[in-house]
């Protein structure tokens, strides 16, 4: 199985695919990644005018401006206070107030099939080779500037803390891994590291850096799921992980349920799509922990809106009384290979557990 | 060799040398004796009628003669504007402000205020340090002209105030240094005290962890259980991790700051009679990483005040917090108005409605849904000045006394009310972290963090 392995660095070699390190990458029967770019999956043409014909929504300046014109008298309680009370607690079925909110047109999209079927809310790639795409997000963020490329200030600021911040540094192990190019049982490990990105001269994310496995806040993260290589791409089997995001000012996590990734792997990074159903709850306070309202301002994102939008389009896990509490979403992410650095396990197994662990009272 | 070993064994062996450790597992491990130990200061000559008082968490303040905390409110660049103080250029006055001016970003200005009608003027809430006619400047202390032809005394140019939340001697409760302000977060006021006495590379920085010795480049300093018995133990691949702090070749030892030789011509910082050194893996600064090291602690020059018993500490994806027995994370809650003269709103005795329309949509029962008072038990009490049981009306937010009617025991921090989340499940959980306006700093919760793993880096 090695010579495979070989034989296929070679032929990526041919193609002109940096080796240099390729030897030292795969060591073990594994290869490490961390992640260096995310954006949710958005589908934009370059005018914006086939998916969202009415334009971009407004954010929170626009609709407090509607809501409160300038030249009125208003209270503090009932304008600003009135509108940050609705950013904490949303009404779920409220009419926004008269206030539009647009959501993305057509049946074009990108992201994975999460279930299997094709239907009628699904979208359909570009290239119309991929079908029952669920991503049902894209109806909320699609028309909002903060996500939307090249500019818009979330889709900037989630880069740009991949840098700096390692509250999310994921990491994904590829383990019992024989062939890069054609492998069918594979085990894939989520992990969080602890150190900084490998930047080169250039301030471009490098491959070949390394990355110490955070085993005392990030324990909780660790999951391992199975997962194939064919022609050069991996699939992964979807389990349900809980995925640090934070734009520096809160510390909150995504639940994702029946996460999974395809990439397209090399030894110098991954490229593809992620995807799994969000706990729309969960999603939602991430969004208002990290991004006050002022950043949403600078995208024009109306999150109460959004909110509403989140629970129309919601599409998985129902609780008891049949309403949905996940939605589809997608993300195109990145990869570099890193190495990634296991604490011994005694060390491991002496530091204190997380998600509940607690040194004892004071007596 | 013999002179280094001499050095350090007549410094690491004396009585009270410890510096604070960090990590969460020690934190009830500390001695009376360490807790003793205070933040020096620079002793310089002050006006008649002033002091200095080492506060539990502030550290050396300066206080007038009646023991009230002394404040100053730096001008402070805040996202659309400043506000506070130029120094020597003090502003705060009766106006009874009406309206916000629209500092906040996304907002606007123009606002009719919360309370209006009762709401009171800067020097109401900050009366101003007098000075009578025959006050003479002395050293940093100088007469500064304020509003209305008043004659105000100042620190270092910095106007000075005190705070109408201190009742009673050593209560620093208008302001506290743990908030740093600014951004969105509003100008807000700050303790004013000595210089500290440390040397120019160092600086202390403060959370409700306490007070923390860092580099003035934030890195966390640290000591070494292995440097003892007079020798050094952090050696060959030790000092791939950790670097000792140099010492100037021509620098002299200040305070609780000495110096050691760790080898012939190489200097070393040691702070209270422990080399210290820097983490060079350090990732967020500043931080406790080192101290993840075996032996490795942290160093505060003054640890902070004791939780109450029963009182612990959780883990989470994103570091340690304070909890109470159950295991439910500890929040507090930050307020700052928008007004020109910047009022605090995180008091009992402050406007409400901020606080009511974050959890409540300013329905106080809704608000009980999400963040609830920590009930303080009946046989519960404080050991320190900073943690308080007191008595609350939840329908009206305001402290009451213990007989009025729906009265609730309560635990108070800074004389402000401690809080629980409902949406915390299991200990370690921080649901409700970040919660409010500028992500629970301007008008919100954070968690009591004791070590914030990963935040702000």
């Amino acid at each position: 199985m090695k010579k495979r392995f070989l034989a296929a660095l070679i032929a990526g070699c041919a193609l002109g695919s940096g080796t240099a390190f390729a030897d030292e990458a795969y060591q073990d029967r594994k290869i490490g990644y961390t992640i260096v770019g995310k954006n949710w999956a958005i589908y934009q043409t370059p005018d914006g005018k086939a998916e969202c014909p009415n334009g971009l929504n407004d954010g929170p300046r626009e609709q407090f401006d509607k809501l409160y014109p300038r030249e009125g008298h208003h209270k503090f309680a009932a304008s600003q206070l009135e509108r940050e009370g609705e950013v904490w607690l949303p009404d779920s079925k409220g009419d926004d107030r008269g206030l539009p909110f647009y959501e993305p047109q057509g049946k074009i999209g990108i992201g994975l099939d999460l279930d299997g079927k094709n239907d009628a809310g699904d979208f359909t790639s570009a290239d119309g080779k991929v079908a029952g795409i669920d991503n049902q997000i894209y109806r909320v963020f699609g028309c909002v500037g903060n996500y939307r490329g090249p500019d818009g200030s979330y889709r900037f600021f989630i880069q740009e803390y991949m840098k700096k911040f390692n509250y999310n540094r994921m990491l994904i192990e590829i383990a019992d891994l024989d062939d890069m190019v054609n492998d069918p049982d594979v085990t894939v490990t989520v992990l969080r590291g602890r150190d900084a990105l490998l930047l080169d001269s250039q301030g471009a994310f490098a491959a070949g850096g390394t990355q110490r496995v955070d085993m005392r806040w990030g324990k909780d993260l660790i999951k391992s799921t199975k997962g194939r290589v064919v022609d050069g791409v991996l699939t992964t089997d979807p389990i349900d992980i809980t995925m640090p995001e934070s734009l520096k000012r809160g510390s909150a996590n995504l639940l994702i349920h029946d996460w999974r990734v395809q990439l397209r792997l090399t030894e110098e990074g991954a490229e593809g799509l992620m995807g799994g159903y969000l706990d729309i709850e969960k999603l939602y306070n991430n969004l208002a922990q990290n991004w006050t309202t002022h950043y949403r301002s600078y995208g024009r994102e109306p999150l109460p809106s959004e909110y509403r939008a989140m629970i129309r389009n919601a599409d998985a896990y129902p609780d008891a009384s049949g309403r949905n509490t996940a939605i589809s979403s997608g993300w195109e992410v990145k990869f570099k290979q890193v190495f990634i650095v296991h604490p011994p396990q005694a060390v491991a197994s002496g530091t204190p557990a997380t998600g509940g662990a607690s040194v004892p009272a004071r007596q | 060799m013999r002179n280094v070993r001499h050095i350090l064994s007549g410094l690491t062996l004396a009585a009270c040398v410890a510096a604070g450790a960090a990590s969460a597992a020690e934190y009830y491990s500390w001695t009376k004796q360490q807790y003793a130990l205070t933040e020096d200061y620079v002793r310089e000559e002050m006006p008649p009628g002033f002091k200095v008082v080492v506060a539990e968490l502030e550290g050396p303040v300066f206080a007038d003669a009646s023991g009230k905390t002394l404040y100053g409110w730096p001008l402070t660049p805040l996202r659309n504007g400043n506000a506070g103080e130029l120094k020597g250029k003090p502003t705060c006055d009766d106006t009874h402000y009406r309206e916000n001016v629209g500092l906040q970003s996304p907002y606007p200005g123009g606002l009719e205020l919360p309370e209006v009608n009762t709401r009171p003027s800067c020097v109401q809430v900050w009366p101003p340090v007098l000075a009578s006619a025959d006050s003479k400047a002395v050293g940093k202390w100088t007469i500064v002209d304020g509003p209305n032809g008043r004659k105000q005394w100042a620190y270092d140019g910095q106007a000075l105030y005190t705070s109408n939340l201190d009742q009673k001697a050593g209560d620093v409760l208008g302001a506290t240094s743990a908030l740093e302000g600014g951004d969105g977060e509003g100008a807000l006021r700050k303790p004013m005290g000595p210089e500290r006495n440390m040397p120019s590379q160092f600086k202390v920085s403060v959370s409700h962890a306490g007070r923390q010795l860092t580099l003035a480049n934030n890195y966390s300093i640290y000591v070494f259980d292995g440097d003892a018995g007079g020798k050094f133990g952090c050696t060959g691949a030790c000092l791939e991790k950790f670097q000792p702090v140099p010492a100037p070749e021509r620098i002299r030892p200040q305070g609780d700051w000495t110096i050691v030789e760790r080898s012939p011509g190489v200097k070393q910082w040691a702070y209270r009679g422990r080399p210290v050194y820097s983490y060079i893996l350090e990732q967020k600064r500043p931080s406790f990483e080192g101290s993840d090291e075996p032996g490795w602690h942290n160093v505060f020059t003054q640890l902070p005040p004791q939780f109450p018993k029963g009182f612990q500490i959780t883990e989470g994806t994103a570091g340690s917090m304070l909890a109470d027995a159950k295991g439910r994370t500890l929040y507090l809650y930050n307020c700052n108005d928008d007004a020109q003269d910047q009022l605090d709103c995180s008091h009992p005795s402050q406007p409400q409605a901020y606080r009511l329309a974050i959890c409540g949509k300013g329905d106080w029962q809704r608000c009980r849904k999400t963040f609830q008072y920590l009930a303080a038990g009946a046989d519960e009490k404080s050991d320190s000045g900073i943690w308080s049981i007191k008595y609350i009306d939840a329908s009206t937010g305001r402290w009451v006394e213990p007989s009025a009617s729906g009265a609730q025991r309560v635990w108070a921090y800074r004389d402000r009310p401690v809080y629980v989340c409902t949406r915390d499940k299991t200990p370690g959980d921080y649901e409700c972290d970040a919660w409010g306006e500028f992500s629970g700093m301007r008008n919100g919760w954070k968690a009591f963090w004791i070590r914030e793993a990963f935040g702000r880096g």
